[in-house]
């Protein structure tokens, strides 16, 4: 018997925006929030809508991404009947191919879905900060009787042009899809989640590949395909806190708006379901010493701290040594600051040691990054 | 170590008085993330032992609430063997409700060919073991038992009760004798036992015909005493702490957050992991008026208030206003504002809200039942 849904995770982004944090690892990979990887958010608001199968379609640097995904225990689809692959590009007997697009991703694991055999594909970003169920969406699709269902965004008109727009009817039917409109005529941005029903995503795909123009996106040339076969494709309106953290501001943003100071009803409350399930590093409590000054902050297990921090997200294994100080800034693993360094609207990389007395970005207001490999200099 | 079969053995657990009226020592919270089991299981597991089982005593909820997911502790849950044991007639019969008597109810594993050897550990004590060289040094040995020892300081105040080892020049067991007040530096004697399988079988006849009530330990005494046979000592070298009453849960709690933020090396290794079960709870929020001083804090919690001198586990909120010192509070605990605890081991769920200062006059600690809303 096959399967109701089957999600598929476009993990596969290079993340060039996001410069030396992607360099060896994929940008699901990214670190975010002290203790989470950008592709938590997505594994978990699957495996909160009951969906037990997963498909992660990794490529760009994928060994780290791959290893991190497993057998998907961490997100609890080790259980009876689950599935979490990974599915990197592979040789078949036509050859090996990168994939090309998004859609073309999907199609090279057309053989995975049809083992699946699933009424429903879920199609969605690995590298997106949001936390839902999917299952308003999934209701929709199937009450609506729709091909295709898109979730979208209200975002302000000033900002459409830089998103794929959709223009609707008062059904919210969709009648236009335009990539990234020099004017748009509507102010639902698509977040690149989409629902189809399997029969009709995989006929499309199958003509897509033979399509020697097409460049094989979801938003370029397989939605826009299926509206002008007037296949019936529906906007799910999606209400709630999101991000792409594309970028090196965006994702420090992203970071700071966990801080007490700037949380409000919008942003990202770890507490309330559904939950975000993640890697447990097996850290030690966090010890703050008699010498520290912590405040608006979040610090993760295994976090060592002697020093001064302020508004900042501390990860796991961080040490940041007596009379050093670290302000607005976004610490990821292992990261040590040495006595007396400064540090300020910094990210640090993996790793990352910031020497004694060393002062980082002092009063710029520019969001800079730094990597381990300056250890090496 | 495929040949080894591992016995936790909670029958010989200290008691920790109201802390451990509803819960073994096993699954009481330490250090605000562990449970005291989790130092006995992960000290198994960094030494490569996959085949574990647990002589559990009483109180199987609360451990098998602890323990969920065996994956947590075995490196291979296909060639790795995660097991209770529980003795049904000694639940009916305290009296007999013996470690000994737990192993012969399950004692399958006697008669289990994949294993050759038998090791014994206990719950309570704090300490980085390599059974893997224990295991060795037993084998190196040729005999057919072993108890693991620690050279110990101030024995007479921390770790009264316990057994002292006496070893002679071939490295046997001498003599066991229990700890007395007088005592200062003494081998400890970790209720740590190695047996070659066919020897335990042996025992465990004899001492069925002496008594049905001995414990392991007590059946070890008497071998060591009236048997025929030579118990070879193996020497455990890193340091060691014990609990075995509220006060001492207190004092080793707050001396281990000590040792864990200044002498990692020493105790703690980070290579040595402690596992634990994971509840998928978020970092640590800390509001802009927060004031934490020399604390371990477990994630989940959110504090806004003032934390000295403190542990806090999983999830406790303390709220603007509110301050915790010189105490240990348990998962779920909330500390409303305005409310100022110190020298206080709250239990889980407690609600801290209208007495607006819980604190002994003559410095003794004060202990808050689970579910109290004071």
């Amino acid at each position: 018997m096959g399967r109701n849904v089957v999600a598929m995770i476009l993990a596969g982004g290079k993340g060039t925006r996001l410069h030396a944090l992607t360099k060896r690892v994929a940008k699901p990979a990214v670190y975010f929030g002290g203790k989470y990887r950008i592709i938590d958010f997505s594994l978990s608001n699957v495996a909160n809508s009951s969906i037990d199968s997963v498909g992660v379609l990794t490529q760009y640097e994928s060994i780290v991404l791959n290893n991190y995904i497993g057998n998907g225990a961490k997100w609890g689809f080790d259980g009876v009947g689950s599935t979490c692959v990974a599915l990197a590009p592979r040789q078949t007997e036509d050859g090996a191919n990168w994939y090309k697009g998004t859609a073309d991703a999907i199609y090279q694991n057309l053989a995975f879905l049809d083992d699946e055999d699933p009424k429903y594909v879920l199609i969605l970003s690995g590298d997106h900060i949001y936390k839902t169920t999917y299952d308003k969406m999934i209701q929709l699709h199937i009450e609506s009787k729709a091909d295709c269902t898109i979730s979208v965004l209200e975002v302000d008109i000033k900002e459409a042009s830089r998103f794929g727009i959709l223009e609707v009817d008062s059904n919210d039917t969709i009648t236009k899809f335009v990539e990234k409109p020099k004017v748009p005529k509507s102010n639902l941005a698509s977040m690149g989640v989409y629902v189809f029903t399997y029969k009709v995503l995989r006929k499309a795909l199958l003509e897509d590949a033979k399509d020697p123009d097409s460049e094989h996106d979801f938003g370029k040339n397989i939605i826009p395909k299926m509206l002008n076969n007037n296949q019936k494709l529906v906007a799910y309106r999606f209400k709630g806190y999101w991000r792409d953290v594309g970028t090196l501001d965006s994702l420090h943003q992203a970071n700071m708006e966990l801080l007490p100071s700037q949380r409000n009803e919008e942003t990202i409350h770890f507490d309330d379901y559904p939950k975000v399930y993640s890697e447990d590093t097996s850290s030690y409590p966090q010890f703050i010493d008699k010498s520290a000054v912590v405040k608006d902050c979040l610090i993760n297990q295994g976090a060592f701290i002697y020093g001064n921090v302020e508004e900042s997200v501390i990860s796991n294994e961080v040490l940041i040594e007596k009379d050093a100080k670290v302000i607005k800034s976004v610490l990821m693993p292992g990261v040590v600051i040495k006595s007396g360094a400064y540090v300020e609207n910094a990210i640090l990389g993996p790793d990352t040691i910031i020497k004694e007395n060393e002062v980082i970005n002092k009063g710029t207001g520019e969001i800079i990054l730094l990597d381990y490999e300056r250890n090496l200099q | 170590m495929k040949n080894v079969f591992a016995l936790i053995d909670l029958h010989a657990s200290p008691e920790l008085g109201v802390l451990t009226e509803k819960r073994p020592v096993a699954s009481t919270t330490v250090l605000g993330r562990y449970a005291f089991i989790d130092f006995a299981l992960s000290n198994l597991t960094n030494s490569g032992i996959d085949d574990i089982s647990i002589l559990i005593k009483d109180h199987f909820r609360s451990v098998v609430k602890h323990l969920t997911n065996n994956n947590t502790y075995l490196k291979n849950s296909k060639t790795g063997y995660f097991n209770l044991m529980l003795n049904e007639d000694g639940l009916k019969n305290p009296y007999f409700n013996t470690d000994i008597n737990n192993i012969r109810a399950n004692d399958y594993f006697l008669y289990d060919e994949s294993s050759k050897y038998v090791i014994v550990i206990p719950v309570g004590f704090i300490s980085r073991v390599d059974y893997a060289k224990v295991i060795d040094e037993h084998i190196a040995s040729g005999k057919g038992v072993s108890c693991v020892y620690t050279p110990v300081k101030n024995a007479g105040v921390d770790f009264l009760g316990l057994n002292k080892y006496t070893i002679n020049a071939l490295g046997n067991i001498q003599k066991v004798e229990e700890i007395t007040s007088n005592d200062d530096e003494v081998y400890l004697g970790l209720k740590t036992f190695v047996f070659n399988k066919e020897v335990l079988k042996d025992f465990l006849n004899k001492t069925g015909s002496l008594s049905k009530a001995f414990s392991i330990t007590d059946m070890m005494t008497y071998i060591q005493k009236y048997g025929d046979t030579n118990i070879h000592a193996i020497k455990n070298e890193t340091p060691v702490r014990y609990v075995n009453s509220l006060e001492k849960y207190y004092n080793v709690s707050m001396e281990l957050k000590e040792l864990l933020g200044h002498d990692s090396c020493h105790f703690f290794d980070k290579e040595w992991k402690i596992y634990t079960r994971t509840h998928d709870t978020r970092p640590v929020l800390y509001g802009q008026k927060a004031s934490v001083k020399d604390s371990l804090i477990a994630n989940g919690c959110t504090v806004y208030g003032t934390v000295e001198n403190s542990i806090l586990a999983r999830n406790v909120i303390v709220e603007e206003g509110a301050s915790v010192k010189n105490s240990i509070i348990f998962t779920d605990c909330v500390i409303k504002s305005g409310v100022h605890l110190d020298g206080v081991i709250a239990d889980k769920l407690c609600k801290f809200e209208n007495k607006k200062e819980v604190k002994s006059s003559d410095g003794s600690l004060i202990y808050v039942p689970q579910g109290v809303n004071l």
